[in-house]
């Protein structure tokens, strides 16, 4: 059977593997290396094998993640980006992302922000208690000082930011404390993940004990603090894109179950796609979702082919097969997170896990609640 | 008067943004759980066709059916566009 795979909307590239802070729920192994750089020679060859692919659509997200990117140099990444746009011959455009944790954030830093108008997401858990609580330097002091610190540098410059933060069991009880803290900010939106059980995050604190019921309040909480703020548009990524979802009549296009629509590579050129987290498994777990290197790949279509690939791709689609004959939230979700699965229930071929529950179920409910309160209203403005 | 924020929603593929108005009034008289868990009872399909109902009655430009209305799914992780 030939696999159809792509296109590639998103490359996530782990620039480095090392981070300088140590956060509990951390998902990434050996976090603490700091040798592990991605080559600029393995930028050269992913390039290459991106735009050779003929799996391209009109645009291209690449983002630098999986560690700390800003552990290196702006210069690091100005001669990527130099690399990157010399290998793109055929103008399709390329729009550069970091997700950080923000700490060393500086002037510097937003020079190349500007240059390359690459889009920054700044990884920040709410009010200082929560964020220090679980979001730590090695020495077990708070980071809450500092990424607010290079957060007000990027405000300081009028530069945009969004947040991405990790919801703990300690933050249900305090939505609207939360959501007003990160608007205090002004970010252009705000994405929100739980503590998942995933790859070397063993525990969870948003685990079974958690209802569903209990987050789909802290939700709609959530939302009604956001729809208080003093600002004409409020964009949360979890609302849109499951509403997004619930509008478009169409299943919902799980990025995460479809071969190459996102490629990751690690910092040694080791290739997967999925869940990006798969690379973050353990060393004998990962090597079944290693599926090339970029150093010995002729073609990105080459992966494939490979018996690794083929293993995974069919335990991952009888999966989302249980998902679809199982599951009457299938058409709004595609299927799940394959890592999620492996980490939950030790295999892909399952269905619901307690990722799903949270970050699908309840955020479906909470939507069409406060979408379908008949004293709430919908409107649509016309394209600028 | 300050207008209301809106929480964005979905954007068409003529690129029109669909907000949601939240209700201050509706905040205060919810019991938020008490509104989920009643709302449960009702079957996911029928939610979702109240909630298809409710947009068709804001413009007819979103009716599935329609090229220009049409929503993508977004699907995010990292790769938002903040300009």
């Amino acid at each position: 059977m030939a696999i159809v795979g792509g296109p590639i909307g998103l490359v996530i590239l782990q620039s480095t593997g090392f981070c300088n802070m140590d956060c509990s729920y951390c998902y990434l192994p050996n976090r603490a290396n700091s040798r592990q750089t991605m080559d600029l020679s393995t930028v050269t060859e992913v390039a290459r094998l991106i735009f050779t692919s003929g799996l391209l659509k009109h645009e291209l997200d690449i983002v630098w993640h999986a560690g700390e990117p800003l552990a290196l140099n702006p210069a690091y990444y100005r001669e990527a980006i130099r690399i990157i746009e010399e290998a793109n011959p055929t103008g399709i455009a390329v729009h550069y992302g970091v997700q950080t944790n923000g700490t060393l954030i500086n002037d510097a830093w937003i020079d190349l922000f500007e240059e390359h108008k690459i889009t920054v997401g700044i990884s920040l858990d709410g009010p200082r208690d929560l964020h220090d609580r679980h979001r730590k330097y090695r020495s077990g002091s708070g980071t809450y000082d500092r990424v607010v610190a290079g957060v007000k540098n990027l405000q300081a410059r009028n530069y945009p930011f969004h947040f991405i933060g990790v919801v703990t069991a300690q933050a249900l009880s305090r939505p609207a404390d939360l959501l007003a803290h990160y608007w205090s900010f002004h970010p252009t939106a705000l994405g929100l993940n739980i503590d998942e059980r995933e790859a070397q995050n063993l525990h969870s604190s948003m685990g079974e004990d958690v209802s569903t019921e209990r987050f789909e309040q802290f939700i709609a909480e959530l939302l009604h603090e956001a729809s208080r703020q003093d600002s004409p548009s409020v964009v949360i990524r979890d609302f849109q894109r499951t509403m997004s979802s619930l509008i478009s009549g169409a299943p919902e296009d799980n990025d995460q179950v479809v071969p190459l629509r996102m490629l990751n590579v690690a910092y040694n050129g080791d290739i997967s796609t999925f869940s990006p987290e798969l690379l973050a498994l353990d060393a004998l777990a990962r090597q079944r979702f290693i599926f090339g290197n970029v150093h010995r790949c002729d073609l990105l279509t080459d992966i494939l082919d490979d018996h690794r690939f083929a293993a995974a791709y069919r335990e991952i689609r009888a999966g989302v097969d249980r998902c679809s004959r199982e599951c009457e939230y299938f058409q709004y979700c595609g299927g799940g997170a394959p890592v999620n699965k492996l980490s939950e229930k030790g295999t892909m071929d399952t269905a619901e896990t307690n990722f799903c529950r949270l970050t699908k179920k309840a955020w479906v409910n909470a939507c069409l609640q406060i979408a379908n309160a008949p004293a709430n209203r919908f409107e649509l403005a016309s394209a600028r | 008067m300050k207008p209301n924020p809106k929480l964005l929603a979905a954007i068409t593929a003529s690129g029109a943004v669909l907000s949601l108005a939240v209700s201050a009034h509706a905040h205060q008289t919810s019991n938020h759980r008490e509104v989920i868990l009643g709302s449960e009872s009702t079957p996911l399909s029928t939610r979702v066709q109240h909630l298809r109902t409710k947009l068709r009655s804001v413009s007819p430009l979103l009716n599935e059916s329609s090229a220009e209305g049409r929503i993508d799914n977004v699907v995010q992780f990292f790769n938002f566009r903040n300009r």
